[in-house]
């Protein structure tokens, strides 16, 4: 691996979406980037705009009034980019499995890590955020393959 | 004076300036990021964060919005990064008509400038009230900052780097005779430089990064990077104008190597302890609410710059300095 996709690997920026959550997940992501687990020592940085992010983490079901919102905000993020459900509700819309109002994340991003849980221990979401780490250097890695691809 | 050799040598010295300030700024970025950690009491990224960082915005997707006035938006960051690596051979003494510190005074404001167009050129309304703030952050710092430039100017009758450092080599660091215009310049730092008591202009918190809010990848990175110089221009200028060591002129560096090492090495030294003393204050503070700085500012570091201004002419006008 070059220094391309190493630089992928240890440089996460999150940009962190509430998709209609009830706020535990919430609590349980800002209690994973406090000082007792500390992720930043791993290249985890919270951004404020989904243009600097490479991580999207959602938590909560996502409903109708909220799915187009999402779609955008995904759209808005530069490639390589990783999506992070959060919860139970974001990896299978949970106790609102076949409520009217709920759309589901997956069904509207594609999802590339699961987290379950109601909500997630901190130690998960840091598990979930090393398996995205990988994820984006294999997909950053896939995108230097086809950019020299398309050179030639 | 005039050899091809000797222009060849300022040509080399300028460009290794501006590699130094290149390798500097991602490093002087982390040890605000570490010295952070350490006051939340945490382990903090490693050294090399903020380089990693940075390769990856430049690999990174080039989006440019469909709101975004397209030339705008591509123009200024590469301008503003033009300006900023400009700096570093400003500040150092390489050449002699280029040090001059209206001409620093006017880069550094350009940058700020040029990040605000480009807040403006992104065309979000969260960038564009980021952009109002950074430029009502101009109108408070400007003053006070060329009022403490024109108290250097009348302690020494000079505006050239060159002849401030041959004037503190003969009387001693200016640090002691500008005590409160020292204070003014290092409260302008921080609203200068975005940090935190007064980082109104990027509040992450309530404008989402404000004038950086659009951008992405490359963009982004060149935005960062100059935002970074400057702060590091800021910490160099600091060194240079106020805390030269006594001794040290110009002709005895230019024949001496040794002595040109050592006075580069205090400056660099200096410019450090500067960078983490303000690091450590942005760390320590939250953020004003931003109908409070303009106070601060125009009354307290006004006041403070003003005073020194006075004192100085007066003894100009003794005849004691």
């Amino acid at each position: 691996m070059g220094l391309r996709e190493r630089s992928f690997r240890r440089s996460l920026w999150l940009y962190h979406f509430n998709a209609t959550s009830c706020n535990a997940c919430e609590i349980e992501i800002l209690a994973a980037i406090c000082p007792r687990y500390d992720p930043e020592r791993l290249g985890v940085k919270l951004v404020g705009s989904p243009r600097h992010a490479d991580i999207l983490l959602v938590a909560g079901p996502c409903n109708r009034y909220v799915a187009p919102i999402l779609k955008k905000i995904y759209e808005q993020m530069p490639e390589p980019k990783i999506v992070v459900a959060v919860g139970t509700c974001a990896c299978g819309k949970g106790v609102w499995y076949d409520s009217y109002a709920i759309v589901g994340v997956d069904e509207v991003i594609p999802v590339d890590v699961y987290i379950p849980g109601c909500p997630p221990r901190p130690y998960l979401i840091a598990a979930g955020l090393a398996e995205a780490a990988k994820l984006l250097e294999a997909k950053a890695a896939k995108m230097a393959e086809l950019e020299k691809k398309g050179k030639r | 004076m005039t050899s091809p050799l000797l222009a060849l040598a300022k040509i080399g010295a300028a460009v290794l300036a501006v590699l130094f300030a290149g390798l500097m700024c991602p490093y002087i970025g982390w040890l605000r990021r570490k010295i952070r950690a350490k006051v939340h009491g945490r382990v903090g990224p490693p050294w090399w964060q903020e380089y990693a960082d940075l390769v990856k915005l430049l690999y990174k997707e080039d989006l440019i919005p469909a709101t975004a006035s397209r030339g705008w938006f591509t123009l200024m960051p590469a301008l503003c990064f033009a300006v900023a690596i400009s700096l570093p051979v400003l500040i150092f003494p390489i050449f002699y008509s280029l040090s001059d510190l209206i001409l620093i005074a006017y880069s550094l404001l350009m940058v700020s400038v040029l990040l605000i167009l480009a807040g403006y050129a992104s065309n979000n309304p969260y960038s564009i009230v980021g952009a109002r703030r950074a430029l009502l952050a101009v109108l408070m710092y400007e003053l006070p900052f060329v009022i403490v430039l024109i108290t250097i100017f009348i302690l020494t009758g000079t505006t050239n780097i060159f002849k401030i450092i041959t004037w503190q080599a003969l009387h001693g660091p200016i640090i002691m005779y500008l005590p409160l215009s020292a204070a003014a310049y290092v409260m302008c730092v921080p609203i200068k430089a975005i940090l935190n008591p007064f980082s109104i202009a990027t509040a992450e918190t309530e404008l989402m990064e404000g004038v950086l809010l659009e951008y992405s990848g490359k963009r982004l990175a060149l935005l960062e990077f100059a935002h970074k110089m400057e702060f590091y221009a800021l910490a160099l200028l600091f060194a240079i104008v106020f805390t030269n060591l006594p001794g040290f002129t110009i002709s005895t560096m230019a024949t001496n190597s040794y002595m040109a090492a050592i006075w580069v090495l205090w400056v660099i030294f200096i410019a450090f302890i500067f960078s983490i003393v303000v690091s450590f204050v942005d760390a320590l503070t939250a953020r004003l609410q931003p109908y409070k700085a303009p106070k601060i500012y125009w009354i307290i570091t006004t006041i403070l710059s003003v005073v020194n201004l006075i004192v100085i002419c007066m003894l100009k006008i003794a005849g004691i300095v």
